[in-house]
């Protein structure tokens, strides 16, 4: 794909981009924006190569997702490293800060509290399909799963969402 | 209560898309951050390239200049001799040689039929 026209492309997608690149990162903006940086640095230099197999957003939503687990990676190997810890740590629980919570819609925090309550395979597969509007063939893609897995995955996923929402179960 | 359908569970997310893209940072700014370190990337990539085209050609310079072992060139049979060889020429033993072929005696000269 020619700079150009790359260029355009993350563009036109870059609001998504965003959106997939938080829910790749469990909303912590500070990481999200370091993955999204270092997704576009790999698509720019070539390090990733649009080879044509899938539309161009489920390329860069798969850049995005493999990369953002690198850097998370990478944040809890440094964690360790200060902390002085040898067992593996949980990625803390970030605080988006007051004024992000405060102009959060309540629904969506709702949503966000719910959507932590599920396994990261489900809260991915409803994020695409919900909020970026993708099928679930497109979906399992992203995920690198088979049809089959994304289908279960949803279909579970969706159920539990449901009822977490309406306070049936609380996880 | 009954559990949101589809549609109410697409309408939450939309809003949550709203609230995420009214703070999505600027594009142009990630852009221009990334395209420095992206021409970093390329090249460290390019000279790693460079230095393993250059390293495999060492080597096989290296093997083209040295013998192969491997191919170490057999003698014929006729360059053989006996070691024992020597022990076989005694005193007299040219009598017991066998008759010189009859060309090689007449150093390849015709044979011309005696006249009637």
């Amino acid at each position: 794909m020619e700079r150009a026209e790359l260029a355009r492309e993350l563009e036109r997608l870059h609001a998504e981009s965003w959106g997939w690149a938080l829910a790749c990162c469990a909303r912590d903006r500070e990481l999200a924006e370091e993955s999204l940086q270092t997704a576009y640095v790999r698509m720019i230099s070539g390090r990733a190569r649009y080879d044509g197999r899938s539309s161009v957003k489920s390329w860069v939503f798969g850049v995005i997702r493999m990369t953002a687990m690198d850097e998370a990676r990478r944040r809890r190997r440094r964690l360790e490293r200060t902390a002085g810890a040898v067992a593996a740590i949980d990625v803390p629980d970030p605080s988006p800060g007051a004024e992000v919570v405060a102009e959060r819609s309540e629904q969506s925090a709702a949503l966000i509290a719910a959507l932590k309550k599920l396994s990261p395979r489900q809260q991915e597969v409803l994020q695409l399909v919900f909020y970026h509007g993708m099928t679930i063939e497109e979906a399992a893609g992203v995920m690198q799963l088979s049809l089959g897995s994304g289908r279960t995955h949803y279909e579970r996923g969706k159920k539990a969402l449901a009822q977490i929402l309406t306070g049936e179960i609380d996880r | 209560m009954n559990e949101p359908g589809d549609d109410e569970l697409r309408a939450r997310f939309e809003r949550l898309r709203e609230d995420d893209h009214a703070h999505a940072p600027s594009f142009r700014a990630m852009w221009a951050r990334a395209e420095p370190r992206a021409r970093t990337t390329r090249r460290a990539l390019t000279a790693a390239l460079i230095g393993m085209v250059a390293a495999a050609s060492v080597v096989l310079a290296v093997m083209n200049s040295s013998p192969s072992p491997s191919v170490a060139v057999a003698p014929t049979i006729s360059d053989w001799s006996s070691p024992t060889a020597g022990l076989l020429h005694t005193m007299g033993s040219e009598l017991l040689a066998p008759p010189p072929i009859l060309s090689s005696v007449l150093g390849g000269a015709a044979i011309v039929p005696a006249q009637p």
